[in-house]
């Protein structure tokens, strides 16, 4: 056997240093089961503090408009839950949590689904008298590691039925927040839906008052009268509307609308320019003279002043004044309204059709608004459509602001007579507000 | 395992693809087993110390920059896991300081197997085991030792002069024992 003086780092150096052994073959399928596991855990962290994020968001979200909420919602605490089951809810609360779950779960099914609706506002309200709850727990688990000496606590820890009951509490710990996670969540949802629920009901109650004043500019389909002196004329009106809605997008319309229509006979090219009276034509005082318009003829109010015995009087004192024709009607109108959007700012298309009462009649100088007289045949009732798109900006919950392009066009002719066919239409622009009740 | 190739296993092992991880595994494992089995007491321990070692080369092997040697970076990281489960086990044992090193670690050298040295490392007690290790086979000085260690330098030197007495000790036991039995064997 060879013996040489040599360094004790030396010969241990040369020996192990470049030590190369074989670990047992399953090694490698545990370490890679432990890899896709601590993957597995990441995975489902991640997912744990997003969903918390969630719950978080959405409770924060809840907590905020919970007086908003309320408002609106209304609820009576004694109809929402009754003292008895408050109390039992309260003795509950010695028990452990996940009974406690089941028996609520149990309640709630042999419930209907309004009350179950209702109590499950309740839990959110008792999750709250639930806190105190778990700071004992909390409060011994703390007293304990403080109780015990760092050395014992440390080996209580190291022992395999330690590491195993930390397993198992970790475990339920996590099914204990996942499960109040997702109650959370639950809670949330129910509440959200409720709230919109408790919306869309109170929107198809819905009724809104909508006052308008528009602006139109009115002309006529029909035939003409042989000159072209006739064009259309710019008119204002407005009204009242009262708004129901049907349902979620549908709404009904009615009201009163003051409306004028008509128009414009040029003075230089009337065609009946003059008129002569004279004792032979009999015309007396308050006597009418006929003129023929689109619309109809035009009866012409002959003032006592313009009579005179043989004396030629042109109808028209003033050749190059304009006249308005001009028609009022109140307009009953009945009108489906579909909204497209529903927002802060919405977006609806309306069309109907609507009754016109005609309430005004009449021919006057367009300078001095001097009465001339009135179209004759003209019906009483007359029957239009319109359609509209409508924009609406909402102020807040009660006033909203609208503007609404719309086309009017008349069904019937407002003329009796069958030799007038003047259907008249009109194009134009309202505005007004909305006061929802 | 040539530069590019490993590149590309490493790469794909950072992805997590399996197989690649595996390739890993197959090629370094035996050395860092060689590694833990220097800081472990017995094979089963140097097993779990090169279970907890790839987990923490496989999830910290993003911060591998590729540059030096990648043994090199798995040794360090499987050497901390070895120093790691040291410092969790040895909060409960009192630390002992000796004063006196001895230097002069001179023996005569004979034939001495692989597994002898081994064991007789392994046999050494835990604090002196890591500091003989540490020093002697993977080059840490006694600063870095006293750091890693949570220990002072002094305390460090003076458990490396008792390993090394102890590890003499036992050598010269065994090969007085070799000799006896040869001694026999001619008889």
């Amino acid at each position: 056997m060879l013996k040489d003086k040599g360094h004790i780092d030396k010969i241990f150096s040369e020996g192990l240093k470049d030590l190369s052994v074989q670990p047992r073959p399953e090694l490698w399928g545990k370490i890679s089961a432990d890899i896709k596991l601590g993957r597995k855990r990441k995975r489902a962290a991640v997912i744990y503090f997003t969903l918390a994020a969630a719950a978080s968001l959405l409770l924060l979200f809840t907590l905020s408009n919970n007086a908003l909420f309320q408002q609106e919602l209304n609820f009576n605490q004694a109809d929402v839950l009754s003292e008895a089951f408050v109390t039992s809810v309260k003795k509950e609360n010695t028990r452990p949590l996940q009974e406690q779950a089941v028996r609520v779960e149990q309640t709630q099914s042999a419930l209907p689904v309004e009350k179950r609706q209702q109590k499950i506002l309740k839990q959110n309200k008792l999750a709250q008298n639930q806190a105190p709850l778990v700071q004992p727990t909390q409060k011994r688990e703390i007293s304990m590691q403080m109780v015990l000496p760092k050395t014992k606590n440390e080996a209580l820890v190291a022992s395999p039925l330690a590491m195993k009951l930390f397993e198992k509490e970790i475990k339920e710990k996590k099914s204990a927040a996942l499960s109040l996670i997702q109650d959370s969540l639950t809670i949330a949802y129910n509440m959200k839906m409720l709230k919109q629920f408790d919306r869309d009901e109170h929107k198809e109650k819905e009724w809104s008052i909508l006052g308008q004043v528009s602006s139109a500019y009115s002309s006529y389909e029909g035939e003409k009268s042989g000159n072209k002196s006739e064009d259309g004329i710019l008119s204002v009106g407005g009204g009242v509307k009262l708004n129901w809605q049907a349902g979620k997008k549908l709404a009904l319309q009615t009201g009163i609308i003051y409306n004028k229509f008509g128009q414009q006979l040029g003075a230089s090219r009337r065609p009946y320019a003059t008129a002569v009276l004279s004792e032979e034509m009999n015309v007396e005082a308050g006597n009418n003279a006929e003129l023929m318009t689109s619309a109809g003829q035009i009866k012409r109010k002959v003032a006592p002043d313009m009579l005179s015995t043989n004396a030629t009087v042109e109808l028209y004192e003033s050749p190059s004044t304009d006249m308005i024709q001009s028609f009022e009607a109140i307009e009953i109108p009945f009108i489906l309204r579909y909204s497209l959007l529903d927002k802060k700012f919405g977006l609806h298309v309306s069309g109907g059709v609507s009754t016109n009462l005609m309430v005004g009649n009449r021919v006057y100088d367009k300078n001095s608004r001097e009465t001339l007289g009135e179209t004759t045949g003209i019906r009483t009732t007359n029957f239009s459509t319109s359609f509209s798109l409508g924009m609406e900006y909402q102020l807040n919950s009660k006033f909203s602001l609208s503007m609404e392009p719309s086309l009017k066009y008349y069904l019937n002719s407002i003329n009796k007579d069958s030799n007038f066919n003047y259907k008249p239409y009109s194009i134009g622009l309202s505005s007004g507000i909305r006061y929802k009740f | 395992m040539k530069d590019k190739k490993l590149e590309r296993i490493i790469k794909d092992s950072i992805k997590g693809k399996s197989k690649a991880q595996e390739s890993l595994y197959v090629e370094y494992a035996p050395k860092m087993m060689g590694v833990c089995l220097r800081y472990a007491k017995s094979y089963d321990e140097a097993e779990d110390i090169l279970h907890d070692g790839f987990i923490k080369i496989f999830h910290s092997l993003k911060s591998f920059r590729f540059e030096g040697s990648f043994e090199g970076w798995m040794r360090r990281v499987v050497v901390n896991t070895a120093l790691e489960r040291f410092r969790s086990k040895t909060q409960l044992q009192p630390v002992d300081e000796f004063d006196d090193v001895e230097e002069d670690e001179e023996v005569d050298v004979e034939d001495v197997s692989i597994d002898v040295l081994l064991n007789m490392v392994q046999d050494l007690p835990e604090r002196y085991r890591m500091v003989f290790s540490l020093y002697v086979l993977d080059g840490y000085p006694h600063n870095e030792i006293a750091e890693v260690m949570n220990i002072s330098i002094g305390t460090s030197k003076s458990n490396l002069a008792r390993a090394r007495g102890i590890l003499k000790e036992k050598l010269n036991e065994y090969w007085e024992a070799q000799d006896y039995k040869s001694n026999l064997k001619i008889c």
